[in-house]
């Protein structure tokens, strides 16, 4: 089972790579400023995951019993996840201003947020055997996720229809 | 640093669009350099003041930050 989720979990990750970077291509966007961004946001996920290491050390000298695989999982989760947001979060600023693409990155930046709660929320219920986190947490997900999209809506309408 | 892109780019009428595909970048980078968030390199500005047939000086204005 644990390798279906390693490998699966690879698999998904690597196909979601290289259709992005397809796509990113066709439009023109592996440019000097997607660099930058990616760059910018690899850098600022080591701080995240410096933090990460730490809070983990700590917890192993109060003798809160974090296993190696959990603990390697929490460090991938919180490094890629904090590539991820901060790198949405450097385009939406990038971006900002502009009604349609502004809307477009808020609306990105909240499914990456909200896919990397899902999974935290996920490690958190298997962590404790309590699967009432992983519910609990969908509904403001979710929530987050309508708000921002009807937000990215009006903006577009808002940016068809000039006063 | 300023610049003068979407003034150059309406006085030859051209969209942010046909811009980006004119320099080989995505919309976002000219929302980005035209909105002053991101200085391109020196290629990408000789680039842009060659679509524009003006000088990198004439596009890009140097502001001394103050101290």
């Amino acid at each position: 089972m644990e390798y279906v989720g390693l490998l699966g979990g690879m698999a998904l990750a690597l196909s979601g790579l290289y259709f992005g970077r397809r796509a990113a291509k066709n439009r023109q966007g592996l440019d000097e400023l997607h660099e930058h961004i990616w760059r910018k946001a690899r850098s600022i996920s080591w701080y995240f995951t410096l933090v990460a290491i730490y809070v983990l050390l700590i917890l192993s000298v109060l003798d809160v019993g974090v296993r190696l695989i959990p603990a390697l999982g929490i460090l991938l989760l919180v490094h890629l996840g904090s590539w991820g947001v901060a790198g949405g979060m450097l385009m939406a600023k990038m971006v900002e201003g502009d009604p349609g693409e502004g809307g477009k990155t808020q609306l990105l930046l909240s499914i990456i947020i909200g896919i990397v709660f899902l999974i935290g929320f996920g490690i958190v219920s298997a962590l404790t055997g309590n699967w009432k986190f992983l519910l609990f947490s969908l509904f403001p997900i979710f929530t987050m996720i309508m708000v921002f999209y009807a937000q990215a809506m009006f903006r577009k309408r808002q940016s068809r229809d000039p006063q | 640093m300023r610049n003068r892109i979407r003034e150059l780019r309406a006085e030859y009428g051209m969209t942010q669009d046909q811009l980006a595909k004119e320099i080989g970048v995505s919309r976002q980078s000219v929302i980005a350099i035209e909105n002053m968030k991101y200085n391109p390199s020196l290629e990408l500005a000789y680039k842009i003041a060659k679509t524009f047939r003006k000088t990198i000086e004439e596009v890009f204005i140097f502001e001394e930050e103050n101290r």
